[in-house]
């Protein structure tokens, strides 16, 4: 008989529940999940890239504060998109209160972290910080394609299709537990390309 | 199935998914939040999963870093908002939450953050908060002060609210943090005799 698992729901609100136990670090595991998306989220309304980081650390003060009011009813996730709207459009709403503040600021009010950003930055105000982020994701591209079909295969049937292990084991015709061997096999020679370029990240002065 | 038998970071890997057997569930996330690698190994794996779906998801900026800071102001955050901080709750020894909390990245910046602040609070009401002009002298009456009473058993003066702030934040500052300088406010709330 299969027991029963916790959905990655069920994960973020014990995280929450945690959290709001004391257990401060709790929420950092939540950052750390979040952080990239509501950053992206941010810079597609806002172009300053200082800015976009004081509206992300903004965004999870707010969450923290209200962190008592997330039920789990919807996905943490959701939850926290809108807090991270709604902050930047505070931010927003405040810069162009303030005359002193330049409108190169400002981005479309898109609140769609996929969407494009009317404003693309030229090669001279291209930021350090974005060559490194393609540098990491050539490097992540790069272990992917070294994966074995197998690992390949199973890791992006999880991560970018969002199939179930169920899911997966059906489709690659093997156990479930071959499944999860596979995923976080895959996730290991991903991460042990990564770890090096993250290191330099947190090493450097921006 | 048990995974217990699994490595750690297997088993990370598996949370992530909501592939892990939730009677363990809350076992990792207490080695989780306890063990810098796991929570290296969380991010890792997050970072990996959220290329894989968008590039644009590639972190810019060190995660770490604003993590780093968001911590910095979320300790800043908890002594400036004593209603959101109620006093805290003994967790039992036994309870890994207890040496978590003990044990924190943000107990000695709380520690720090609120001794500044009882310093500055004190400077305010004890230090020499004097009238900066000749109309507040004259809207504040003067205190009758009884000298015998004084005399006689020196009366400590004591904020209701600045009480109720070090006792919510009894846990989270320390003692050791802020006895000296309390031992140094309770002298200096001696009203002298009048001349």
């Amino acid at each position: 008989m299969t027991e029963p698992s916790a959905s990655p729901n069920d994960v973020d609100l014990l995280l929450v529940e945690r959290t709001l136990a004391g257990d401060q670090r709790a929420y950092g595991l939540l950052v750390l999940k979040y952080q990239r998306r509501i950053q992206r989220l941010v810079g597609r309304m806002v172009r300053d890239v200082d800015l976009v980081e004081d509206i992300a650390q903004e965004t999870f003060i707010r969450a923290y504060r209200a962190l008592h009011q997330f039920r789990g009813d919807a996905q943490f996730y959701t939850w926290l998109y809108r807090i991270a709207v709604n902050t930047a459009k505070k931010f927003l709403l405040e810069l162009k209160r303030n005359p002193t503040m330049s409108e190169s600021f400002l981005s479309s009010a898109e609140e769609d972290e996929t969407s494009r950003p009317k404003y693309e930055p030229s090669t001279e105000e291209t930021p350090e910080s974005e060559l490194a982020a393609k540098e990491i994701a050539g490097v992540v591209n790069t272990a992917m394609d070294a994966l074995p079909e197998e690992l390949r295969q199973a890791v992006t049937l999880r991560e970018i299709e969002g199939l179930s292990y169920e899911e997966i084991a059906v489709a690659m015709d093997c156990p479930i537990g071959t499944v999860r061997s596979r995923i976080f096999r895959a996730r290991e020679a991903i991460s042990a390309k990564v770890k090096p370029l993250l290191e330099k990240q947190t090493g450097k002065r921006w | 199935m048990n995974t217990h038998s699994q490595p750690l970071n297997e088993r990370i890997s598996a949370l992530m998914d909501g592939d892990l057997p939730a009677a363990e569930l809350d076992a990792l996330l207490a080695d989780l939040a306890q063990q810098d690698s796991s929570a290296n190994d969380w991010h890792l794996y997050h970072v990996a999963g959220d290329v894989l779906r968008s590039q644009a998801l590639a972190p810019q900026r060190a995660d770490l870093a604003f993590l780093g800071r968001l911590e910095l102001r979320l300790a800043q955050e908890i002594v400036a908002s004593p209603v959101v901080l109620q006093p805290a709750r003994e967790l039992p020894a036994t309870s890994p939450l207890a040496h978590v909390s003990a044990n924190g990245p943000w107990r000695w910046a709380a520690g720090a953050t609120f001794t500044v602040l009882v310093g500055v609070v004190s400077v305010g009401m004890w230090g020499g908060a004097a009238p900066t002009s000749p109309s507040q002298l004259a809207a504040v009456p003067a205190p009758i002060v009884d000298t015998a009473a004084l005399q006689a058993a020196p009366v400590m003066l004591r904020d209701p609210e600045l009480d109720a702030l070090m006792a919510a934040h009894q846990q989270m500052g320390g003692h050791s943090a802020w006895q000296m300088p309390s031992g140094f406010l309770r002298n200096a709330t001696y009203e002298r005799p009048a001349r």
